[in-house]
């Protein structure tokens, strides 16, 4: 069929190119809405965390398709519906539990206004400005490599033993500023050093390239707030959990 | 565990983990910067290089497959038989799911009994309480009566599954209907194959099974009975009775109708 012939080419292109998928969701967004609707049995909002889940799943589907999982709007729609099938049953643990909007007493008080608030809104603020800052600088970087975060996220270890290593690797770079210089000089990740340094094989730091480079131009001057919530990763012998 | 939000996309973003981790995760309305405690992650799909050929060597592998086996099927092969006796004696073939592949008539009773009942494709079970609801209808089944069965299969391990399963769905589903009892013998695999002949009495082994609500008395002898039903001859090895009572082994045998295969 034509139009399927059409979609599975669009897929292909979407699955480089985030421009084009951002195309090709928002083609299908009344689609994936409906799926979802279908699901809850009702209309499905912007604002219900099934949305996001739906949208998800929708990307995973276009990541994963291939055409012997037969048309591409049908796995999607099989994809969407097992992700929200995931989701509800991990939300139905929860069921029973109170929620923190009930009343507790005749002047209309909620649960969540009696506890003690110990979060400081102000400083937050500051700090999610700050580090919107930090992540835009990053990101900028990064992009002078050619390399994004949605790169990254494919690209980064998913075994904690490939973890491990990379962070070793890592780690080696932190202490030896000599590394870092040399990865900002050249443009090009110095791979021998990182081998040589953190221990691992060099095959596992090839497959994680370009997850290595953002974590350690995170290492670089400037990034204070990102390498502050890294504190797992810098710390001595500390394992990744 | 906390997780910055790095990057945002209209279906996913991307956050970075205490460890290291980069994930994509789904946008739950995030802001880039913001710090969220949970996130739905993305299943990531393995990707297989699945190589064409071994599709249609699997087709071919599966039509090849499905040829044979029609050559090797005569009329059916049973896995296992039932022979249900409560008067009317018949013989439940069934395959290894539990299917009902046939039913036969072991007497004449037997015959009429099963004149017009479908069985087709119905499971084991299924059949077993239609078949007793059908014996109650008909008056062969009465209160106070006896349900007999005889299992019969190469398999062990389905006779002791099956003589447990039977006995409680049979004793389930009478408890609202009529008092009656079970009972259930099994035959040892020997070299008879079950359902292919009528008369396997003679080549069968005895053996002694625990019924519970038997009490087991010398297999070869007759035992005196009273009930209900017709003669019975004396015979060493099978007798045939189906009552109380019981010797455990015995084939039930046919009151009523003058079968040859008794010894």
């Amino acid at each position: 069929m034509k139009q399927e012939h059409e979609i599975v080419k669009m897929v292909a292109l979407a699955r480089k190119d985030l421009q084009q998928e951002d195309q090709l969701i928002r083609t299908y967004l009344p689609f994936i809405r409906s799926e979802a609707s279908k699901f809850l049995s009702r209309m499905c909002l912007e604002q219900d965390d099934e949305y996001s889940i739906a949208m998800i799943a929708f990307h995973e589907a276009i990541q994963g398709y291939e055409k012997e999982r037969g048309t591409f709007l049908s796995y999607a729609a099989m994809l969407i519906r097992s992700r929200l099938i995931d989701y509800q049953r991990r939300e139905s643990r929860f069921k029973g539990t109170l929620s923190l909007e009930a009343e507790t007493d005749d002047y209309g008080h909620t649960i969540v206004d009696m506890l003690a608030d110990e979060r400081d809104y102000f400083e937050e603020s500051a700090n999610l400005e700050a580090t919107k800052q930090e992540i835009a600088e990053l990101s900028q970087v990064m992009q002078s490599f050619g390399v994004s975060f949605s790169d990254v996220a494919d690209n980064a270890p998913k075994q904690d033993r490939t973890l491990e290593a990379c962070t070793k690797a890592i780690r080696y770079a932190a202490e030896h500023k000599e590394v870092l210089e040399e990865l900002l000089r050249t443009k090009k990740l110095p791979m021998t050093c990182l081998v040589r340094g953190g221990g691992a094989q060099r095959k596992t730091l090839e497959r994680h390239r370009k997850y290595l480079l953002a974590m350690l131009l995170i290492q670089t001057n400037g990034y204070e707030i990102i390498r502050g919530h890294l504190r797992h990763v810098l710390k001595k012998g500390g394992h990744p959990v | 565990m906390k997780y910055i939000v790095m990057e945002c996309h209209r279906a996913f973003a991307v956050v970075l983990d205490e460890d290291g981790r980069f994930l994509k995760v789904a946008n739950m309305h995030y802001e880039v910067g913001e710090t969220v405690t949970e996130v739905i992650e993305m299943n990531v799909q393995p990707k297989k290089k699945q190589h064409r050929w071994v599709f249609s060597l699997t087709a071919a592998a599966a039509c090849l497959l499905l040829v044979v086996s029609f050559f090797f099927q005569t009329g059916y092969a049973a896995y296992a038989s039932v022979y249900l006796t409560i008067n009317p004696e018949i013989r439940i073939d069934v395959d290894r799911e539990d299917v009902v592949l046939g039913l036969e008539a072991m007497n004449e009773d037997g015959t009429d009994f099963l004149s017009g009942y479908e069985y087709r494709n119905k499971k084991l079970d299924v059949v077993m309480d239609e078949l007793v609801d059908r014996a109650i209808e008909m008056h062969y089944l009465r209160e106070g009566g006896t349900v007999s069965l005889r299992l019969d299969a190469q398999d062990e391990t389905w006779i002791t599954s099956h003589k447990e399963s039977m006995s409680t769905d049979l004793e389930r589903h009478l408890t609202e209907k009529l008092t009656v009892t079970v009972e259930i013998t099994t035959t040892v695999p020997e070299e008879s194959t079950p359902a292919q002949t009528e008369d396997e009495d003679d080549d069968e082994p005895k053996q002694d099974d625990d019924e519970p609500e038997q009490d087991d008395e010398e297999e070869s002898d007759q035992e005196p009975e009273e009930e209900d039903d017709d003669e019975e001859e004396d015979s060493q090895e099978d007798s045939e009775e189906e009552d109380d009572w019981e010797d455990s082994d015995q084939e039930p045998h046919k009151e009523d109708t003058d079968q040859e295969e008794d010894d």
